[in-house]
């Protein structure tokens, strides 16, 4: 009995308290920034207040929880009212709202909150913010309450994140408070506050976190909610991986050496590659996790299951393509010395998918280095596809690359380059051979214009236009570089 | 650079078919990190640096901060004086039939020219008319009959009647009945144009630079203008700047002016070598110019078809070569003077039918590789190779897309990153890599109210900044700055949270007042939709120029706002002047900032110089004098910042506040105004004019000295106490001092016995309703349970002091007790026991918890009070029971048990009527409780002489004191309805009387 009676004492205490800051928070404007704080670590004792009911949830069955949270509103509306109604309807018990001020003020006071948000008047915001919470406490649908809790979650952390004083504990409280208001965005907000730990590093709270939202449990689960529960598994993996990292010996040798630490290591192994293979196994981008999966299995030396991984992970149909799946799997079989031909067969793969990946190099040479004509000229197709791109256009790497492709070329197959060529021949003076570019080219990367002029005279072209500029391009350098010459001869007089 | 791809990307899920997610609020940019992987330590190297994992978020807090160095826009240009500005209302089909009688009535001459040319033979204003003509008066007399706002039916001639039947459909050159609907088509369809219009996506305003040089930038602002939008201005500006400026604009005097044969929808732009393409479109053309900074601009090329066009795209890689498609779904390559060369055609939209024709092309970092897309996403095409189709961005593939999206706008980003493609939504703005299909790189909410249309991005200027997205809406002129870093070795981050720029209709609230019919035009004309925007950054200033639908620019100008050391360590700045980051690297020495009035001439003179030097620009100072907006710009921020390094709290959103009503600005906007308002002043005002010259002259006719002095005292003492926040008293002011009134004397209410007096004085008290409920008898239940509630608890009280009592009382004396428990309790009320008041309380909460019968099977808590509540009152009722009458009493119990002897079958036998049938409490005779009450009486008088005096009030005006438990107002005025409503409440205090006896076991 005594109990019930001090439950409604506090909630009681909860509204006063919530008054009270309300009115605070209009009257200490001018004070600032000190007060600004206080008034936040208000809103974490209201929240306080709050988890005393929360904690009776557990106790009760949801419904009775639903009972007193809608008592409590109808308590809560009474300061809302005019004093002097001349129609008194009875309160509500179904806890619908029963105001319309209310709701008007509310959204108003929202759009305000908005307003200053988006022209990044922080303090502002957070003054209006202060009067949003009460949202929290009116009764709505639970639909709306969850969106209204969502909302609240949001805004409060932006403007926690750009409030000038707000420390740790202030986001701490904030999110904390806000899991168990909403019971729908308990999950995500348990992952938001896992990432919030992360960023301020502080790994081990992380992990309690998502250990928390994994083992969290409600009601029928929605599939964005089954969605976030795989991602928040794939993350629980990902901290353990992080975690079995610092435990790792640093010689790569130590497995054996200490089994006291190594055991809590395997455990942590065995925890994060359950996960991580569940989650690496879904169709999506997992590039952090495949990469902490592999590294994990290749410390345990399981190449094969490695392989397996990498290979599901780049060629599986119903992944999306991923040139870093391409790439990580390269990479993999070329530590472990794969030869050459199956290197250029996966590098081929990632030709036909991206044309202009920076690996397009490695597979020129690569297929410089085989005798066969057929993939003499492959490497001339790769590397002049690769300079269509506007992002190689002035690279010098390629340039060299399709330099040395053409000499090599015009020594046997000149027919062949000349096919490529003929094909490629509007796009490239149009592309690479105009005025403007020799003009800027001679401006901003002089050995530029002479690489890619050699290339053009390797292709067989006369445009006389082009050779001047570039001729009187090289002659300029070479005068610099006489120039040059000259000065640093006189400089190795004075020193002789 | 670009050609690096980040090494992680951060997780994503991948999911095929239709999205079922429903936005619920519009609030999702902000407060989510969204993902984080860790950088710098990967996982490769992790065994010299896997103890500090550095982690990164999808969505970082800090940004560049950019702040608005004027409280509004401003217009560059003047307005364009023969613009058209539609009203904002929005039409609605259903007003066809208003529209058709508009459309006969003003337009009378089309509506019936070729009805009335057959006519004319037969009307006649001649009296001897010939015979087969009819008089025009007759005619005249006819129209009035057909009063088209009156029913046709009640016509009174039946002769129109006739007529009307005979002829209503031939009369109009277009029959009603086919203009009907015509109209209600036209009209749904304007509706919806009018709500979103996607023909001016990608925006009709562009600013190309021509040529750059120390201290200033030349470049041309392209827009269109004129009544239906149909004059190509091409329109030279120079923008001056230094580091420690805002830029300021110096505009040719008169544009280039082509005129076009149809509205600009969209100008697009290609990059800039020596020359540079400009394309335009309108619905059935397109042209092509040729801008350079030495030529005149040169037009170059026309197509036109029969299909509109949706979209026109200059290639960013070589001159000459665009890009157009037309609603039929046709996409074309155009090369200048060449023709065009179809490479796609959809009969149908790419990936489900989303109804819409709307279909746009971009190029990509491949010059022959295109982006095709609509309303449903967007995919590459290859123009070298038919069928060879990757998708680059799919509703319903992409992740976390919403039910109901669709591509509103992309763009290809080629300025921030050669790979980048900008996709908007009308929920959410994507970054995507092609070399990625499908997944984003990067998703912002970017909470818009209408859909962003109008894109333009700028690169980072250097490594450690951000690149800048800026999006455009155009029904609400939002525009948004977005922020991002990486997409090269770093993987995508969004920096910091979104920021809302300044737009025109909101520049009013920032100007001083107009007049209520000026600020409706003023309003209005603002209010217009956008049509596009550009934007020009210039080291640590960011200008904004925005187009209106009325062919109006306005500009905003914003600083990076760079106090990263405040941000982060609450340390107090040091640098007072407002640093730029970037090295300008021209070796101009900083200004000394000590010498405002200095700085301001010299930087006067230096314009002129400047000025000079332009010699083919006629300077023309339309805009405002920003060289001294300049100075004092940096003057207000100059001001500012002493006070903020002295203040508590240095910190990152110490921003300098918003200049509030910049003289300048007010001129001009007053300059702009000018124009607008004059064209209005032709027109009569909608608004009526009190004349108050009169009251004027009346004032300034008598003055009285003495008088004007005394309120000139007053004026100042008021003034003074509103400065202090204090309240103006009589004596302290040189007023003249008042005449004491006495206090009229207090109204006593009983004076006051009629009805409508009672009403007043209970209104008075603020029981107005309360009093109506009294007088109605709504609130006799309440007032049952009352009585009952309060019986309970004193024999609860009673049985509890008769424990402690130890059995000297007999249950006959509890039952005594009870009897007279009616009027004792009511005087216990009235005469306000504190004690009571705590139990009253708590009585009223258990009757609550009693009446929500669920509470009791939910909540245990609850459930054991009540029981232990229960269970008290039944031990107090047992001990009632269980308590053995003891004859060896003293006198005052024994009396009191033969009174109960004596009363028992008189109270018996109302109770049982009672709970038989509840409809005779009512009309159970008020005699008998007096009878009981009587005896009672008498029996008092023999038991307890003391306490007569006070038993005999009781009972005289029992009804009247009960009535006092409510109201205290209440006077015996109505004696019959108050007697008879106590008589029924004994009564039923009575009928419940003997249960309980009855379960007590007598």
């Amino acid at each position: 009995m005594n109990r019930t009676v001090q439950s409604r004492r506090q909630r009681s205490g909860l509204l006063s308290g919530n008054t009270y800051f309300l009115k605070s928070g209009q009257d200490e404007d001018k004070k600032g920034c000190v007060f600004e704080l206080s008034r936040w670590r208000g809103l974490r004792y209201t929240f306080q207040r709050k988890r005393v009911s929360a904690k009776q949830r557990d106790m009760d069955d949801i419904e009775a929880v639903i009972d007193i949270a809608e008592e409590h509103e109808s308590v809560n509306h009474e300061p809302m009212r005019s004093a002097v109604l001349l129609h008194r309807t009875l309160p509500d018990d179904r806890g619908l709202l029963t105001s319309v001020g209310f709701v008007k003020s509310n959204r108003r006071c929202l759009s305000r909150v908005r307003e200053a948000m988006l022209r990044h008047n922080w303090r502002e915001a957070a003054g209006y913010f202060n009067s949003y919470i009460q949202t929290l406490q009116a009764g709505t649908l639970p639909q709306v309450r969850s969106a209204a809790s969502e909302v609240v979650w949001r805004i409060g952390t932006e403007i926690l994140q750009h409030l000038p004083n707000s420390g740790p504990d202030d986001f701490n409280a904030l999110y904390e408070q806000l899991k168990n208001v909403g019971v729908k965005n308990y999950s995500k907000i348990c992952l938001e506050h896992c990432f919030h730990l992360l960023l301020n590093k502080q790994l081990d709270g992380a992990k309690r976190q998502l250990t928390v939202a994994d083992s969290w449990r409600h009601g029928k689960q929605s599939a964005a909610q089954s969605l976030m529960k795989t991602l928040i598994r794939g993350y629980c993996g990902y901290l353990d991986y992080l975690i079995w990292c610092r435990k790792r010996p640093s010689a790569p040798g130590g497995v054996t050496e200490e089994a006291g630490g190594n055991h809590e290591m395997h455990s942590y192994f065995r925890q994060a590659s359950v996960t991580l293979k569940e989650i690496v196994g879904q169709p999506g981008i997992w590039d952090p996790f495949v990469l902490s999966y592999i590294d994990m299995l290749e410390f345990y030396e399981d190449d094969e299951a490695a392989f397996g991984v990498l290979e599901n992970y780049a060629y599986n149909k119903d992944f999306p393509l991923n040139p870093n799946a391409h790439v990580y799997l390269y990479q993999f079989v070329k530590r472990h010395k794969a030869p050459r031909s199956k290197l250029v067969g996966l590098l081929r793969i990632l030709h036909s998918i991206v044309p202009s990946h920076e690996l397009m190099l490695e597979l020129c040479s690569l297929l410089l280095k085989s005798k066969k004509k057929k993939n003499q000229v492959e490497a001339l197709t790769v590397s002049m596809d690769l300079l269509e791109f506007s992002s190689w256009k002035c690279n010098m790497k390629a340039w060299r690359c399709l330099l040395k492709i053409m000499i090599k070329l015009k020594q046997k197959y000149e027919k062949a380059v000349r096919k490529e060529w003929a094909v490629r021949r509007s796009l490239w003076l149009s592309l690479h051979y105009r005025e403007y570019t020799a003009w800027r080219d001679s401006l901003h990367n002089a050995s530029l214009l002479v690489i890619k002029r050699d290339v053009l005279r390797l292709a067989g072209e006369g445009n006389i236009q082009y050779f001047k500029i570039a001729l009187s391009c090289e002659r300029e350098e070479a005068l610099r570089g006489g120039e040059r010459m000259e000065r640093e001869k006189r400089k190795r007089k004075r020193r002789l | 650079m670009d050609s690096k791809f980040p090494g992680q990307l951060f997780p994503h899920f991948y999911l095929d078919g239709p999205p079922e997610v429903k936005t619920t609020h519009g609030y999702g940019g902000w407060g989510s990190y969204e993902r984080v992987l860790t950088v710098g330590a990967g996982p490769r190297d992790g065994g010299q640096s896997s103890l500090q994992h550095e982690f990164e978020a999808q969505h970082s807090p800090s940004g560049e901060e950019w702040v608005p160095l004027k409280a509004a826009v401003t217009p560059l240009i003047p307005p364009c004086e023969d613009a058209k500005v539609f009203s904002s209302y929005l039409p609605h089909p259903m007003d066809f039939p208003e529209h058709m009688q508009y459309f006969y009535q003003h337009h009378c001459m089309d509506a019936f020219s070729s009805m009335g040319h057959l006519l004319q033979d037969s009307l006649s204003f001649k009296k001897n008319r010939p015979k087969d003509a009819v008089s025009a008066r007759w005619a005249m007399r006819f129209i009035k009959g057909l009063n088209h706002k009156r029913c046709e039916m009640a016509s009174y001639s039946r002769k129109i009647h006739r007529l009307h039947h005979l002829l209503s459909d031939i009369v109009s050159d277009v029959p009603p009945s086919v203009l009907a609907p015509l109209l209600h088509e036209e009209l749904t369809f304007q509706r919806e144009e009018r709500k979103f219009c996607a023909d001016s996506t990608g925006g009709a305003l562009g600013y190309v630079p021509l040529h750059e040089s120390r201290g200033y930038s030349d470049g041309c602002l392209i827009y269109p203008s004129g009544e239906a939008m149909d004059k190509l201005n091409i329109l030279r500006v120079a923008q001056q700047f230094r580091d420690d400026k805002p830029p300021s604009f110096v505009m040719d005097s008169k544009p280039f002016v082509y005129y076009l044969n149809g509205t600009i929808r969209q100008i697009s732009l290609g990059s800039m070598e020596d020359v540079g393409n400009m394309a335009v479109r309108s619905d059935f053309f397109c042209g092509v110019w040729l801008l350079g900074d030495e030529i005149k601009p040169l037009l170059l090329d026309v197509i036109k078809t029969k299909d509109r066009f949706s979209c026109i795209t200059v290639s960013p890689h070589f001159p000459s070569e665009l890009a157009v498609v037309n609603e039929r779904g046709a996409a074309y390559l155009w090369t200048v003077k060449k023709g065009l060369q179809k490479f796609r055609e959809e009969d149908s939209n790419l990936y489900f039918n989303a109804k819409s024709p709307w279909r746009w092309c971009e190029f990509s970092s491949h010059p022959r590789v295109m982006v095709y897309a609509d309303r449903t996403g967007a995919e590459l095409t290859d123009i070298r190779s038919a069928d060879s189709n990757h998708t680059l961005f799919r509703i319903g593939r992409t992740p976390a897309c919403m039910s109901g999206e669709r591509v509103i706008f992309t763009k290809y980003l080629s300025k921030c990153h050669a790979h980048h493609h900008l996709i908007n939504t009308q929920f959410s703005t994507y970054i995507m890599d092609e070399r990625v299909p499908t997944i984003p790189m990067l998703k912002w909410d970017h909470m818009m109210e209408s859909p962003p249309t109008f894109s333009c991005d700028l690169p980072a200027q250097s490594s450690s900044q951000t690149c800048k997205l800026l999006l455009g809406a155009q029904n609400s002129q939002e525009l948004m700055l977005l922020q991002y870093t990486g997409g090269r070795e770093q993987v995508c981050q969004t920096r910091g949270s979104i920021q809302k720029l300044l737009s025109p209709n909101e520049s009013l609230s920032h100007l001083n007042h107009l007049l209520p019919h000026k600020r409706y035009h003023a309003q209005k004309r603002l209010n217009v939709p956008a049509a596009g925007f550009t934007a020009v950054q210039k080291k640590d200033y960011l200008s904004v120029f925005q187009l209106t639908e009325t062919g109006d620019i306005f500009y905003q100008t914003l600083k990076l706002h760079t106090d990263q050391t405040a941000s982060i360590n609450d340390a107090p700045e040091q640098s007072v002047c407002v640093q730029p980051t970037v090295e300008t690297g021209e070796g101009e020495s900083m200004q000394p900032h000590a010498n405002n009035e200095n700085q301001s001439v010299q930087s006067d003179s230096e314009t002129e110089v400047w000025r000079a030097a332009l010699r083919h620009l006629e300077v023309i100072d339309n805009v405002d004098n920003d060289i001294l907006n300049a100075s004092d710009t940096n003057e207000n921020i100059r001001k500012e910042e002493p006070s903020r390094s002295i203040g508590i709290n240095p910190t990152r959103s110490t921003r300098p506040p918003d200049p509030s009503k910049d003289p300048d600005l007010q001129d001009a906007w007053n300059k702009w105004f000018e124009p607008i308002f004059k064209k209005v002043k032709k027109r009569r005002p909608a608004f009526q004019r009190i004349r108050t010259d009169n009251l004027n002259s009346m004032v300034g006719k008598y003055p009285n000295k003495p008088k004007e002095e005394r309120f000139k005292t007053l004026r100042k003492d008021l003034q003074e106490v509103m400065k202090k926040k204090e309240m103006v008293l009589h004596g302290n002011t040189y007023l003249r001092h008042l005449n004491i009134e006495p206090v009229p004397d207090p109204v006593d209410p009983d004076d006051w016995p009629d009805d409508l007096s009672q009403r007043l004085v209970a209104a008075w008290e603020g029981q107005w309703t309360d009093w109506w409920e009294e007088k109605l008898g709504l609130n006799r239940d309440k007032k049952v349970a009352a009585l009952r509630r309060k019986r309970r608890r004193e024999k609860q009280a009673k049985a509890r002091s008769r424990i402690s009592l130890s059995g000297s009382f007999t249950s006959s004396a509890s039952y005594q007790e009870s009897i007279s428990g009616f009027s004792s309790g009511s005087q216990g009320l009235t005469s306000g026991d504190e004690a009571l008041e705590d139990s009253t309380s708590q009585g009223a909460d258990m009757d609550e918890w009693r009446a929500r019968t669920e509470i009791h099977k939910k909540s245990p808590t609850i459930l054991r009070r009540f029981i232990n509540e229960q269970s008290t009152a039944e031990k107090s009722l047992g001990s009632f029971g269980r308590t053995p009458p003891r004859p060896d009493q003293d006198l005052l119990t024994s009396q009191s048990k033969s009174s109960v002897e004596v009363e028992w079958p008189t109270s018996r036998s109302p109770s049982v009527a009672a709970e038989m049938d509840w409809g005779l409490i009512t009309t159970f005779p008020s005699k008998q409780p007096a009878v009981q009450l009587k005896r009672l009486k008498t029996f008092n008088t023999s038991s307890l002489p003391m306490s007569q005096m006070s038993t005999q009030d009781s009972t005289t005006d029992g009804g009247h004191s009960s009535s006092r438990i409510q109201h205290s107002s209440q006077t015996p005025s109505r004696p019959s309805l108050s007697s008879q409503r106590v008589s029924q409440l004994r009564s039923l205090s009575q009928a419940s009387q003997p249960k309980k006896k009855s379960r007590m076991g007598f």
